[in-house]
C-alpha cells in the first residue's frame, strides 16, 4: 500500500539560530514534499514565533496564498494589546488558515480565562484547532494543557512534539477524559511502541500525522507509520484522513 | 532516494543487511512508559525492522546492578543470538567482584556499561579504575553515557580517559549530545573513539555534519531500545541524505567489526 501524507507539523522560513543550517523555505518544502508522497502540509512562519506574531501571520499569509499544498496556522495574542490582527473567520478559511497557535512562554503571557477565555470559548464552539507545541518548552507544559481543558473540555487540541521520552502518562489521561484532544505523530513515532499502544487504546482517530521538519527528518516519520503494527486503514487515517476531517468539521461560517 | 529506502518502505528491512543496535536497555525506567520491555517482545519487534543483534544494558543493572546484570545474563542465555549484554558499573555500588563476573560470564558481556550523569561520578574518578585498567589491558568495548555540557560525562572527561587509555573500545554514547564542533574533534584525534548515534538522530542537521566532516568509518547505530523505535532512527539516517554505502556501515559493519574483530560471531 503507498501511503500519502498530509503533514501537520511544519515550520518555515530562517530560524534565527540555525547552526544546524536547517532552515527551510516554502519553494524547498514545496520541492521536497512531492517525492515522500506528502501531498498537503500545514506550516507557521518560525517569524510568528521569534520575531513577532504579527509580523510572522503576514509573512505566512504571504507564502501560502498561491501555494494549494500549504494551509497555514496563526499566532496569537492576548486581545488586549491589540497587536495582532484579527481576520474573521470567513476570512479564515479564503486564506486557508486550519489552526491558531500559541507561545506564551516566549510571548510573556498566560494562557488562560482571563487572557484569551472569550477567544478560547469561540475556538471551542467553531471546533477551530489550536496547535501547542509542547516540546519547544516556548508554548504551554503538560499543567497549562490540563487547565485549559478543564476549563473549555471540548476544544480541539492537537498536541505536536509532545516530549523526547515518552508521554503516555501526560497524554493518555488526557485522551481519555477529552474527545476533542489529538497527538501529532513524529514523535509517537520516536517512541517504541508509541503508535501501536496509543491505536490500541484510543483508536487510530486521535493521531494526526506530523513529521517536525525541518528540525527533524521526514523520513523518520513516513519510515514508522508505514511499517507500524496497525491495520492499513488505521495507517491512511493518521497519515491524512483524521486531519482532513477536523478540518472539514471546522465551523467558519 | 536509494533503493534500500525503497526496500525499507516495502518490506520494513532488507534481506541482506542485517542491523545491529549497539545501545539497548530492557525492563521497567522509573521516569518514561515503555510499553515493550520484555525480552520475547523486543525479539519480536527487532524482526520487523531486521535488528539482528541488540547489545544492551538492563535498566535495573544501571541502577541497581546487583539485580540487573544477573537478569542480562539469564536473558542472553535465553536469546544467545538476538541479545548480548553490557555489564553494567555503579561506581557507588561497591561490588569486588564485577571484574570476575564479567570474566566469568564471557558468552554474555562483550563489554562495560558506565552512566555517570546518572551516577554523579565523573569519568575519571579513581572508582572506575580498576574497570578502565582492565579493559585496556584486554582491549575491551567501554560504552559510557556521554553528553555535551555534562561534569561527569562531557568532552572534558572523555578526553581525560582517551588521553590515558589507548586499547580500550570507548563508545560515547549520544556523541556528546550537542557539543558536536568537540565531538568530531575527539573522534578526528582519539583512534579508539566511536560515535554512538541516539538522541543525534532526532536532531536534523547534526549527522550529516559529522559525516561530512569524519566519514563513516567510526560512526554506529544505537537507539535506546525499548525507549525508541528502530524505523524511526533507520529513517534519519535516510533524511540525513547517507549513501547505502554509509548506511551499511552505520547500520551493520562498523558494529560487527568492533564485536568481532576475528570476523567470526555470526
Amino acid at each position: 500500500m503507498e501511503l500519502k501524507f498530509f503533514d501537520v507539523n511544519i515550520w518555515i522560513g530562517k530560524f534565527m539560530n540555525d547552526e544546524r543550517e536547517i532552515s527551510v523555505s516554502a519553494e524547498q518544502l514545496i520541492s521536497k514534499m512531492p517525492c515522500l508522497n506528502i501531498e498537503k502540509a500545514i506550516v507557521y512562519h518560525i517569524s510568528q514565533r521569534d520575531v513577532h506574531p504579527q509580523i510572522g501571520n503576514e509573512k505566512l499569509l504571504k507564502e501560502i496564498s498561491n501555494r494549494a499544498q500549504l494551509y497555514g496556522i496563526l499566532t496569537i495574542l492576548p486581545p488586549q494589546t491589540n497587536e495582532v490582527k484579527i481576520y474573521s473567520f470567513k476570512q479564515l478559511k479564503e486564506k486557508k488558515i486550519v489552526g491558531f497557535n500559541l507561545f506564551p512562554k516566549k510571548h510573556n503571557f498566560i494562557l488562560d480565562e482571563i487572557s484569551l477565555g472569550d477567544f478560547l470559548s469561540e475556538l471551542e464552539q467553531r471546533k477551530f484547532p489550536v496547535f501547542f507545541d509542547i516540546m519547544s518548552g516556548l508554548s504551554v507544559d503538560y499543567r497549562d494543557i490540563y487547565s485549559i481543558l478543564k476549563n473549555f473540555p471540548k476544544l480541539t487540541c492537537i498536541l505536536c512534539n509532545p516530549g523526547i521520552w515518552n508521554t503516555d502518562r501526560y497524554t493518555w489521561p488526557l485522551l481519555e477524559k477529552f474527545p476533542n484532544v489529538y497527538l501529532e505523530s513524529s514523535l509517537l513515532s520516536l517512541y517504541e511502541g508509541g503508535i501501536e499502544e496509543t491505536v490500541k487504546r484510543f483508536g487510530s482517530e486521535r493521531i494526526v500525522f506530523g513529521s517536525g521538519f525541518p528540525e527533524r527528518y521526514f523520513e523518520s516519520s513516513i519510515l514508522q507509520i508505514v511499517n507500524s503494527e496497525i491495520e492499513n486503514k488505521d495507517k491512511e487515517k493518521i497519515a491524512y484522513k483524521n486531519i482532513e476531517k477536523i478540518i472539514k468539521e471546522i465551523e467558519y461560517e | 532516494m536509494n533503493k534500500y529506502w525503497n526496500e525499507f518502505l516495502k518490506k520494513g528491512k532488507i534481506k541482506n543487511l542485517p542491523v545491529i543496535d549497539i545501545h539497548c536497555h530492557m525492563g521497567f525506567f522509573y521516569g518514561s512508559h515503555m510499553p515493550y520491555t520484555e525480552p520475547e517482545k523486543m525479539a519480536e519487534r527487532m524482526e520487523i525492522s531486521g535488528v539482528k543483534l541488540c547489545v544492551f544494558a538492563h535498566h535495573y543493572s544501571l541502577f541497581d546492578p546487583e539485580i540487573g546484570n544477573k537478569i542480562v545474563i539469564e536473558v542472553v542465555r535465553r536469546f544467545p543470538d538476538k541479545f548480548k549484554g553490557y555489564f553494567s558499573i555503579n561506581p557507588n555500588y561497591n561490588l569486588k567482584d564485577n571484574i570476575e563476573n564479567f570474566e566469568k560470564y564471557n558468552d554474555v558481556f562483550v563489554g562495560f556499561k558506565l552512566l555517570p550523569d546518572y551516577h554523579k561520578v565523573p569519568l575519571s574518578d579513581r572508582r572506575y579504575k580498576n574497570i578502565f585498567d582492565f579493559a585496556d589491558e584486554k582491549g575491551i568495548i567501554i560504552l559510557s553515557h556521554t553528553w555535551g555540557g555534562s561534569i561527569y560525562n562531557g568532552p572534558i572527561e572523555v578526553e581525560k580517559i582517551l588521553k590515558k587509555y589507548k586499547k580500550i573500545k570507548l563508545i560515547l554514547g549520544h556523541s556528546l549530545h550537542s557539543a558536536w564542533d568537540k565531538t568530531i574533534e575527539i573522534i578526528k584525534n582519539y583512534e579508539n573513539a566511536y560515535l554512538e548515534l541516539c538522541a543525534v538522530m532526532d536532531e536534523r542537521g547534526v549527522l550529516e555534519k559529522i559525516v561530512s566532516e569524519i566519514g563513516s568509518d567510526k560512526i554506529l547505530f544505537g537507539t535506546d531500545f525499548p525507549w525508541f523505535n528502530h524505523h524511526y532512527y533507520i529513517g534519519s539516517l535516510f533524511g540525513a541524505g547517507l549513501s547505502e554505502n554509509e548506511i551499511r556501515k552505520i547500520l551493520y559493519l562498523n558494529s560487527f567489526k568492533l564485536l568481532f574483530p576475528t570476523g567470526k560471531g555470526e
